[in-house]
């Protein structure tokens, strides 16, 4: 406690000090501390009694100073009301008590408290935290001095202040510029580690100490732009000097560098070179430019002042100072600076240098289009100065931004050295499947997701037609005629243009494709030859191929293959058919371990060129194709070999000539054929009118869709549904019906191998023969109840399938009640 | 588009008198002329798969000549398909040639022995449809040639525009016949429009489910049969021609099935085919690519009731010896009338087998 107020006395006498002249003698500085220090511990005491509450000071002002009911009361009474609901402003009490002490013993009126409720004021928009504390706390501790009137108590200050108005004139621009001058004092806070979170670097300004207070508001005011200037350039030039340091290259302070990498390799241009990026250089020089416009104002400020010192230093020197700096007093030298007026000056640059360092500061972990959108944020703000001031720095800093998005949209070349475009490339190979990727993040906020949507497809799209579709001339003469693109910069145009040039781009790639990529016509060709659309080609092809492809696998040559092919193609109507499509087929073996006979290993295949290839046939689909193609091609078989049977069986009827004996072997032979020709023609009529025409159908649909104006995506999702709905449909998708199915399929087609042992027994006559005859029978008879069995199971297990066509295949398989009647059956 | 030199008229003019073994012989007697005209095109064809023979079985029109085909046909490919057109008498009226059942009977054993398949037409039913659908009483030749004439450009409009399924005889046939001593067809057609039949009505537009509804009501069918308790289909395929949606289709299917409309054999699997076809690109006319026909093809077992009525009519006037006398001149009857007889038993043989698959009930008869 005594310690304390030891320290207390130490201040008052301090205080006392430096409000008395400087020759004071001791003891009348003493004697003056002395009774400061009465002051304060009667203050005390009485406020430990629980007498002095708000309401008792406010009433004894107002009794003794001021007269109760008097206009002035009143004023008082609205003044105090408002200091105490000013949560900024502690101790109401104390310091109205101090006041009221003060005008006892100086006769104090009520300008120093309204002044000391500005200096409050003023206190609130300083950045504590920034500043240093010792003098902030100053003002609080000021005791009561020994002087008669306001206007000597001002005198005072002048005359006593360590460093003199003119040298803080001097000072101030220099300041003002953020370099060290004699009274102002730069502190740069080592222990504030916290660059990288991107928090202040830490500096701070140290005021001189001996400065009178209503200085200190002002000086906070008009030194808060050079504290700010400092820290900008100094985070600007770190990161400068970090990336030079990096990349050993020395990028120029302050021109723009803007040499965007040729136009020709935009894409080795990886987005990991660690140069700053296109937007932060063009922030760094929109940035250097308010700066450098800030020093402007700084030189200015600077060429007043020493116009202000010349006419002091002709003038009387102390009554010009007085009045110039004052500002209190009714100046004759208008044109004469002063600090108050330096601070109007800087009004603006110091709001503006603030939204300045907010961005930087904000802006150090974002790239690209955060930048901007973090800039777009601020042009809406309720200051107009500040949206201005936003807008006007947008318009700078997005120009990069505008230069990329231009050269996307125009020829969808990416120049984005950086990374820092809202399109990324994804995988380098390849051509189109991920290719580009849209990142969000980076799309700034001024652009509606659609349009950034649009735009990336735009550019993308225009990629496809350049390097897939091979049609640069096209890209190259919509720029030329189309200069629509080389002045963006307005968004409200922009979203005009990306609307117009999406719209041009899909339709010209559209038109590319049906043209000039024959996409319809290449979609027909696939159902015609891998779907087995053209029933009479394939028709031709089975019977060509057919005694072919009885023989092993392993004797089959591919040329054979490829000339049944041409035989099939030639003497059906697939000879009308366009060429283009006719050289697209092929037909070859499947690696050996698919079967053993010719049939198991033999496909057709269908080959496009670019871009077909990334649109409807890439190496998913295709295997898609063969799987479905071998399907098919397996049903095909199956049939033939049944009507093989029949043609057999109904031509060796005719004549009458078949021996009675053996009619009812030959009964059940034809029975389990007819069971077989039943499912296989059911089965193809699913999957070729309910399966593959359906979906044909329904992928028509799509591609006409919107006026048959698709993207490159769209069209790629709209085909893979068409193969996704036939492979599932069409039983392949898994599951176990699959497997029953190969099963029957595998029935029939070892059926027709003993019936033409059969056939050729026809009549056995030797014991041999007999027996062999039987064995054959015996064996179709075990056949017979295999493929009964299994479709009974596949109908049963189709029955429950979700799909409607599904179940339809099982209404029409047990179409007059076979199969539920055998099920019954069998299960009783 | 058809060749002059393929096109035989006799000479003498007329025909056979009536007279099956007068036809048949001179068809033997003019088998070079025939034979060479029918050679020369199969080596001009790439892919010959079988014949068509348009004839009538009662005598007058092919029955005799016809017959003589088949088997000479049959000796010459054997492995070629044959079908026939076969225009059966008119059942219900009298007709004025009175040996008609002679000329039936024999004709018919040689459908039953050497063809895959016969589509049966009878001059009744072509003059009940001709009266419907033309509003005439008395139909010309013509007119009715028109009818028969739409089936059998419907019935290979697969194999002529081919799609999917049915692109060749084989396919139809196998599909029809499971049995090959069963392969009397029967069919109708539907709507008859003026796009093939002049003085055809207008026909309003008609759905998936009319047409094959309309299809299998006898009313339609262009041959009057008998039908039993028992009969029933052995398979039925539907060509429908124009633009249809496949979903149609399943609809109708699904209708048909709920209504038990068509009653098949139970004791095998069999279902209602349906075959989609389109229509030739050459006919320009507006309406008909919106329209929609039908036409099926059906295996009948009350196709039997007219080889019945027939088989009836035959032992009635063999019974009295009646007009024999014409036939015993022709070389194949100079030495007795086992032919008749021969012929009369494949008959029964062709009308067993439709009755025993009618009679071939499943093991256990249906619940519910």
């Amino acid at each position: 406690m005594s310690s304390n107020d030891d320290e207390i006395f130490d201040l008052v006498q301090r205080l006392v000090l430096s409000v008395l002249q400087p020759d004071a003698s001791h003891q009348r500085v003493n004697f003056l501390a002395d009774e400061c220090m009465q002051l304060l511990v009667e203050a005390s005491a009485n406020r430990d009694n629980q007498y002095y509450t708000l309401q008792d000071i406010a009433g004894d002002i107002e009794k003794h100073l001021l007269g109760p009911g008097t206009d002035v009361a009143v004023r008082f009474n609205n003044l105090l009301s408002r200091l105490v609901s000013n949560r900024n402003v502690n101790n109401v009490s104390e310091q109205l008590e101090f006041l009221s002490s003060m005008a006892y013993v100086e006769n104090q009126d009520q300008a120093l408290a309204a002044e000391a409720n500005t200096k409050f004021k003023v206190a609130d928009e300083i950045d504590y935290q920034r500043l240093p504390r010792g003098p902030g706390s100053r003002p609080r501790s000021r005791g009561p001095v020994d002087i008669n009137s306001p206007g000597i108590y001002i005198q005072a200050l002048h005359d006593e202040q360590v460093p003199s108005m003119e040298e803080l004139m001097i000072d101030l621009p220099f300041a003002l510029q953020g370099l060290k001058t004699n009274h102002f004092k730069w502190i740069t806070n080592k222990n504030r580690d916290r660059i990288s979170a991107g928090s202040s670097p830490g500096v701070s300004l140290e005021i001189p100490s001996t400065l009178p207070f209503p200085l200190i508001s002002l000086s906070y005011q008009l030194l808060e732009p050079g504290l700010l200037y400092k820290e900008i350039r100094s985070m600007i030039e770190a990161k400068e000097t970090e990336s030079d340091e990096s990349n050993a290259r020395g990028g120029t302070a302050n021109g723009r560098t803007e040499q965007a990498p040729s136009h020709s390799t935009p894409i080795s241009a990886g987005p990991s070179l660690p140069r700053p990026s296109l937007v932060r250089q063009s922030l760094k020089s929109a940035i250097d430019q308010e700066l450098n416009s800030y020093l402007a104002l700084v030189g200015y400020i600077e060429n007043e002042a020493r116009k202000t010192m010349r006419v002091n230093d002709s003038d009387d020197a102390t009554t010009a100072t007085r009045t110039a700096t004052s500002g209190l007093d009714e100046s004759s030298h208008k044109s004469l600076l002063t600090i108050r007026k330096c601070v109007s000056l800087l009004r603006e640059a110091t709001i503006g240098l603030r939204l300045l360092h907010s961005i930087v500061r904000q802006s150090e972990s974002l790239k690209g289009g955060q930048i901007l959108s973090l800039l777009h944020k601020s042009s809406y703000n309720g200051d107009e100065y500040i949206s201005l001031f936003a807008k006007k720095l947008l318009g700078k800093v997005s120009k990069p931004f505008y230069e990329i998005l231009s050269e996307w949209i125009s020829s969808g070349r990416l120049v984005d050295p950086y990374g820092e475009f809202f399109v990324r490339i994804g995988s380098a190979n390849a051509i189109w499947n991920n290719r580009f990727v849209f990142d969000q993040d980076l799309v700034p906020s001024f652009m509606s997701a659609n349009i950034a949507r649009q735009a990336f497809e735009t550019g993308k799209t225009l990629y496809f037609i350049r390097v897939a579709c091979d049609d640069n001339e096209w890209i190259v003469t919509r720029r030329r005629d189309h200069n629509l693109w080389a002045s963006i910069n307005d968004y409200t145009k922009l979203e005009n243009q990306i609307f117009l040039g999406y719209d041009q781009v899909v339709e010209h790639l559209n038109h590319l494709l049906r043209t000039k990529f024959h996409l319809d016509l290449h979609l027909q060709g696939l159902k015609d030859y891998l779907l087995l659309g053209k029933g009479d080609f394939v028709q031709l092809l089975v019977e060509e191929a057919a005694p072919t492809l009885d023989q092993p696998a392993a004797s089959l040559l591919r040329h054979h293959l490829t000339s049944m092919l041409e035989t099939a193609i030639r003497s059906s109507n697939a000879q009308f058919d366009s060429p283009e499509v006719l050289k697209s087929v092929d037909a070859r073996m499947l690696e050996l371990g698919h079967g053993d006979i010719g049939w198991e290993v033999f496909t057709l295949e269908y080959r496009v060129e670019q871009p077909l290839d990334i649109v409807i046939l890439d190496s998913r689909s295709s295997r898609q194709y063969l799987r479905v193609f071998n399907f098919l091609w397996r049903i095909k078989w199956a049939s033939f070999s049944l009507y093989y049977v029949w043609k057999l069986l109904a031509i060796s009827h005719r004549g009458g000539q078949v021996d009675k004996s053996y009619e009812e072997p030959w009964r059940q032979v034809r029975c389990t054929c007819q069971e077989m020709m039943h499912f296989i023609s059911e089965l193809q009529y699913y999957i070729n009118y309910e399966v593959v025409e359906m979906s044909w159908s329904a992928l028509q649909k799509e591609l006409a869709k919107g006026g048959g104006r698709l993207t490159v995506d769209e069209t790629i999702e709209s085909h893979r549904k068409y193969l996704k709905q036939i492979t599932h449909k069409g039983l392949l998708g898994g599951g176990s019906l699959i497997g029953e199915l190969h099963e029957i399929i595998k029935d029939v087609l070892s059926f027709r191998s003993l019936v033409e042992g059969m056939h050729n027994l026809s009549t056995p006559r030797t014991t041999d023969e007999l027996a062999r005859f039987e064995t054959l029978l015996k064996g179709i008879n075990g056949l017979q109840h295999n493929f009964a069995t299994n479709v009974e199971n596949l109908v049963h297990k189709l029955k429950q399938e979700e799909d409607s066509e599904m179940r339809f295949l099982a209404v029409r398989l047990d179409f007059n009640g076979y199969y539920t009647r055998q099920r019954l059956l069998r299960t009783k | 588009m058809y060749n002059p030199e393929n096109i035989y008229i006799s000479p003498q003019g007329g025909g056979a008198g009536n007279n099956w073994g007068a036809g048949y012989h001179s068809g033997e007697r003019i088998s070079e002329e025939l034979m060479d005209m029918l050679d020369r095109e199969a080596d001009g064809s790439d892919s010959l798969e079988g014949f068509m023979l348009l004839h009538s079985i009662a005598g007058g029109t092919g029955s005799g000549v016809g017959s003589f085909l088949l088997e000479r046909l049959n000796d010459r490919f054997p492995k070629k398909l044959i079908q026939t057109y076969s225009v059966f008498p008119a059942s219900n009226q009298v007709s004025d040639v009175v040996v008609q059942p002679y000329n039936s009977i024999l004709t018919l054993k040689r459908l039953a022995l050497h063809a895959d398949s016969v589509i049966v037409i009878d001059n009744g039913a072509l003059t009940r449809i001709a009266a419907d659908t033309l509003n005439v009483q008395s139909p010309t030749f013509a007119q009715t040639n028109q009818l028969v004439s739409t089936v059998m450009s419907a019935s290979t409009s697969t194999l002529r525009y081919p799609g999917y399924l049915h692109n060749d005889l084989a396919s139809i046939m196998a599909s029809l016949i499971p049995f090959p001593k069963a392969h009397f067809l029967m069919t109708s057609y539907t709507p008859f429009t003026n796009d093939t039949v002049d003085q055809a009505k207008l026909v309003r537009k008609t759905t998936v489910l009319d047409i094959m509804r309309r299809l299998l009501q006898p009313k339609n069918r262009m041959v009057s049969t008998a039908q039993s308790k028992t009969s029933c289909y052995i398979s039925l395929l539907n060509i429908i021609q124009g633009e249809v949606d496949p979903t149609d289709i399943h609809k109708s299917l699904l209708r048909i099935r709920e209504r038990n409309l068509a009653n098949f054999l139970p004791s095998s699997p069999a279902s209602l085919q349906i075959s989609l076809a389109r229509r030739s690109p050459y006919t320009t006319t507006t309406l008909s690519n919106s329209r929609i026909s039908g036409l099926m093809l059906a295996n009948h077992t009350s196709i039997t009731s007219l080889f019945q009525r027939s088989l009836d009519q035959f032992d009635r006037l063999l019974r009295r010896q009646a007009f024999i006398e014409q036939y015993k001149k022709q070389p194949m009857f100079e030495n007795g009338l086992e032919e008749f007889d021969d012929s009369r038993e494949i008959l029964r043989s062709v009308i067993k087998e439709y009755k025993d698959l009618e009679q071939e009930v499943p093991e256990e008869p249906l619940e519910n």
